[in-house]
């Protein structure tokens, strides 16, 4: 199991804490903005074929979040920062939901250090004549129910469940909203900061993924990430089912497979 | 003891079902509800209230801001107070507040707050809050981890802006003024009076304490939250070796008077229970933005009046309810004077806002509740510290010499 590592960057203003591990062709994750509470068995599966690197994001385990303030583009240099610390110089990047949306801002900022890139429903477009629902404004149960295919599944349950210990329970509601008010930071309030103006700019070929019946982020707007990716090598798109947003949970060797088939293609 | 009249204006004609059929009164209400000639009515009725405030001998009158929110109808405050400064002569102008945060730049607010100063001869107090999570986050789309930066920001340019001799360059993160010359300068010097209203955010008690500031509890729970906020505040306050002039702490009160104990929930009880079900009927999404709150007020277990639980656990509660918890101090003036003077001495209240106006009561019971109180309950509360603290943060207005008079004025 890969154990959770420190780096620091930028004088210490950020703390990274990411996991890494396996051997071979550099993977990097970048997890949504439900976090990343372990090493999952989809990454230990990726890391069998690349090494895998995964960090948590500034507030959902890492700090420093304050230094980004609300701006795009600090958030992009901690992350370019982050794999030029860890001499990670051109890595294959695969982002979910939040992170795919830094994934794609990251690309787009430097084009050509992306070899290929993978975008699993991510955030970062909204269009007007299909609303995404308000994240901030559901209540986690709401949040779980609108995320899954279905709300009743096994990982659902575990996700609405609160830690039995007092101390424990309050820990998570602190996490929780740690990790909502950074990733506010840059979604609030319809997750649009302007990356509909400079997706064009992404050369890497890119797989787009996406749960046909995600509530989320509707796969309508996984036609909208094809058609703004004008400039990129090439564009695929998978879509899978039964999947709601949380594709990883809900499609985790479907996904695994689908990353891996296109990243050795 | 100052006695300030609170005015929060809320639309009286919700639906009979509003709190079962619809989802929230703030946010995302069917502006279908607002019906523009009532809106008429309303606004010259309320401003008719504040008005008779001010004749009947209150210190001030409190006007606030909110936005999408049917209990509170004034998303500038500033109008109010302005229509109040010119038909009104004693009354401070208490405005609680501009939510600086959002104000782009907030010079305007400088500004409006000068020029508020200005008309008034020296009678504004210049409220400066956070602003709330559902008019600030929701309503208005202002980011909520980095709402307090903006605030913090926005309050040093307006005090820079009224106290500075010579223009000068503003290079604030958020805000950037090549030329800040803030012409037209407040009548009060060195600027008016600052109040801070707060939701019981742990760091705002010694941000408003540093700054020596008047801190405002402003919520409807009465004594119950009061407490807990006051408490705090004064906690902070002895830990920081200031001296505890109640001046320094501001509280609002729901405050029902009629002849008798019995003829005030004949008169009153179904305003109150208006107010209650419906006015305060915020949908728990809205109450609390992620990132609005710091970490510290979380683990400290404070929440805004919006919060979960407080919601749900005043749904369907009757006048009792309200009178024995002490939301609303009610009854025969002897009664309010006692109970009254029991909370306001209790929390160590020097600024009284006394909210008098509940959901759904029609002018004729505002006046008879405000005259009431004016006439059988006021002149023993203004008493209280007479003896003991002097008020450091109240407005010094003009002279009545050399005050302006509607109608007659002329500068020379």
């Amino acid at each position: 199991m890969a154990q959770l590592r420190t780096i620091a960057l930028r004088g210490g203003d950020f703390n990274v804490n990411y996991y890494q591990e396996g051997t071979g062709e550099h993977l990097v994750f970048l997890h949504s903005g439900g976090g990343l509470p372990a090493f999952t068995p989809e990454l230990e599966a990726l890391s069998k074929l690349f090494t895998v690197t995964a960090p948590l994001l500034p507030g959902f385990g890492s700090d420093g979040e304050e230094h980004l303030h609300e701006d795009v583009q600090k958030l992009v240099f901690w992350g370019w920062d982050l794999l030029d610390a860890l001499d990670i110089e051109r890595p294959l990047l695969v982002g979910h939901s939040f992170g795919g949306m830094l994934a794609a801002e990251m690309a787009a900022t430097e084009p050509r250090r992306v070899r290929k890139l993978v975008l699993a429903a991510p955030a970062g477009l909204f269009l007007a004549e299909h609303p995404t629902p308000d994240v901030f404004a559901m209540t986690p149960a709401a949040l779980v129910k609108a995320a899954f295919h279905d709300p009743e599944c096994e990982a659902a349950k575990a996700l609405t469940t609160p830690p039995s210990d007092p101390a424990a329970a309050t820990e998570a509601i602190v996490a929780r909203a740690r990790a909502l008010a950074a990733a506010g930071r840059f979604l609030w309030p319809n997750g649009d900061r302007g990356l509909n103006e400079r997706l064009y700019r992404i050369k890497a070929p890119t797989l787009l993924l996406w749960g046909e019946s995600d509530r989320l982020i509707p796969p309508v707007y996984a036609d909208a990430f094809q058609r703004l990716l004008a400039g990129a090598a090439l564009v695929q798109m998978r879509k899978l089912a039964p999947a709601g947003h949380v594709l990883f949970a809900e499609q985790p060797q479907a996904m695994v497979s689908a990353i891996v088939e296109f990243c050795r293609a | 003891m100052k006695v300030n009249w609170f005015h929060l204006m809320p639309y009286r004609f919700l639906p009979a079902n509003f709190e079962n059929d619809y989802h929230s009164v703030w946010v995302d209400i069917p502006t279908g509800l607002f019906d523009p000639l009532r809106g008429h009515n309303l606004y010259n009725e309320f401003l008719d209230e504040l008005e008779f405030a001010d004749q009947m001998g209150f210190d001030g009158v409190c006007v606030n801001e909110h936005h999408a929110n049917a209990y509170g109808m004034m998303p500038s405050p500033n109008l109010m107070a302005a229509a109040v400064a010119r038909r009104t002569s004693n009354a401070n102008l208490i405005v609680l507040g501009n939510s600086i945060a959002m104000y782009n730049p907030p010079l305007r607010v400088a500004e409006e707050f000068a020029m508020l100063d200005l008309i008034s001869g020296g009678r504004l107090v210049a409220g400066f809050p956070v602003g709330s999570s559902p008019d600030d986050n929701f309503a208005y789309g202002f980011i909520p981890a980095t709402l307090r930066e903006r605030y913090n920001e926005a309050h040093d340019f307006i005090k820079k802006a009224w106290t500075e001799q010579e223009p000068f360059v503003f290079n604030g993160r958020y805000n950037k003024v090549r030329y800040t010359n803030m012409f037209i300068r407040p009548l009060q010097k060195p600027h008016p009076p600052i109040w801070i209203p707060g939701g019981g955010s742990v760091e705002t008690w010694d941000w408003t304490l540093d700054r020596d500031y008047v801190y405002c509890a402003l919520s409807y729970l009465g004594y119950e939250y009061g407490k807990r906020v006051g408490s705090g505040y004064w906690e902070r306050c002895a830990a920081k070796g200031m001296d505890l002039n109640p001046y320094r702490f501001g509280y609002l009160q729901l405050i029902c008077v009629s002849e008798t104990d019995a003829q005030a929930e004949k008169d009153y009880a179904e305003h109150l229970e208006y107010f209650y079900n419906k006015c305060v009927h915020i949908a728990d999404e809205f109450a609390d933005a992620p990132g609005y709150r710091t970490e510290a007020t979380i683990r400290a277990g404070l929440r805004g009046q919006g919060g979960n639980a407080a919601t749900m656990f005043r749904k369907g509660l009757k006048w009792k309810d309200f009178v024995d918890r002490a939301y609303v101090i009610a009854g025969s003036p002897a009664t309010v004077r006692d109970k009254l003077t029991w909370v306001l001495k209790d929390l160590k209240v020097g600024q009284l806002m006394a909210l008098q106006q509940i959901g759904s009561m029609p002018k004729h019971l505002v006046l008879k509740n405000t005259e009431l109180f004016a006439k059988e309950v006021m002149p023993s509360i203004k008493k209280i510290w007479d003896e003991e603290w002097e008020d450091r943060w109240s407005p010094r207005p003009l002279s009545a010499q050399q005050r302006a008079v509607a109608g007659h004025a002329e500068a020379r």
